[in-house]
């Protein structure tokens, strides 16, 4: 299992590393690709939109309810951001030749936004999404 | 000495906070999903799945999936426990107070 590290590089940001047993191309894919969503997302979603421009937005319809935002940086396989839930995220991919090395920066408004986030388990909630994308990405791979 | 189940005390504990009493409030007006419940309060899906959860156990809220979304409603019922406890300690304050002066 590849290690997920957490780190708070500054007053309004959260920075979750993780390396991916898989190329940028597939790793860049889960967060893009329609079809894929709802692997990792849970069974019965479904995604409304998925617009991956800048300016574009996304939409799916979640066991939780609706998730959705609007891709602000493009930037296919190295980099995407976008507006999610009460955040800027930055999610960058770097190539590591068979792996990927995943940097995502969420930007919060206020401080207090920043540590009430970090409270509830970024570490716990990032750690159990990043195993259901190692599933995603080994069901690609093959 | 009366005995209180523990769902009291886990009900007093979820109370404590101000979120969730919030929750709480937004629920008395109909079934909501945890998205609808982390919106107004900038939160992520996360943080309010913890809430629910906490709420859940205090035996405050009921979650039920139909279909392919979980819906969250105030439990039947829920303040029943408490309300109880409250109105005894209540009576007590009315008998405290009835009384004094007397010997």
């Amino acid at each position: 299992m590849n290690t997920t590290t957490v780190t708070t590089p500054n007053e309004l940001e959260i920075r979750v590393e993780r390396v991916f047993d898989a190329s940028r191309a597939h790793v860049y894919s889960v967060w893009t690709d329609p079809e894929l969503i709802p692997e990792w997302w849970g069974d019965g979603t479904v995604v409304e939109e998925m617009d991956v421009r800048p300016g574009g937005t996304y939409r799916f319809q979640t066991e939780f309810g609706v998730v959705e935002g609007e891709f602000r940086e493009v930037e296919p396989p190295e980099r995407l951001v976008q507006t999610f839930q009460n955040h800027l995220q930055t999610l960058e991919f770097e190539d590591l030749g068979e792996r990927t090395k995943l940097t995502q920066t969420m930007r919060f408004e206020t401080t207090e936004e920043r540590d009430t986030t970090m409270q509830y388990g970024v570490e716990e909630g990032a750690k159990n999404g990043f195993e259901r994308i190692d599933a995603v990405l080994a069901k690609i791979a093959a | 000495m009366v005995q209180y189940s523990p769902t009291v005390d886990l009900a007093f504990s979820a109370l404590a906070d101000p979120t969730r009493r919030t929750v709480l409030e937004r629920l008395g007006s109909g079934r909501a999903t945890i998205s609808e419940l982390a919106e107004p309060f900038g939160m992520t899906l996360t943080g309010m799945k913890k809430h629910i959860q906490l709420l859940e156990e205090a035996e405050l809220v009921t979650t039920e999936k139909v279909g392919r979304v979980r819906w969250c409603t105030l439990a039947p019922y829920a303040f029943e426990g408490i309300s109880t406890w409250l109105q005894r300690l209540d009576r007590f304050a009315q008998v405290v107070e009835r009384t004094k002066g007397e010997r």
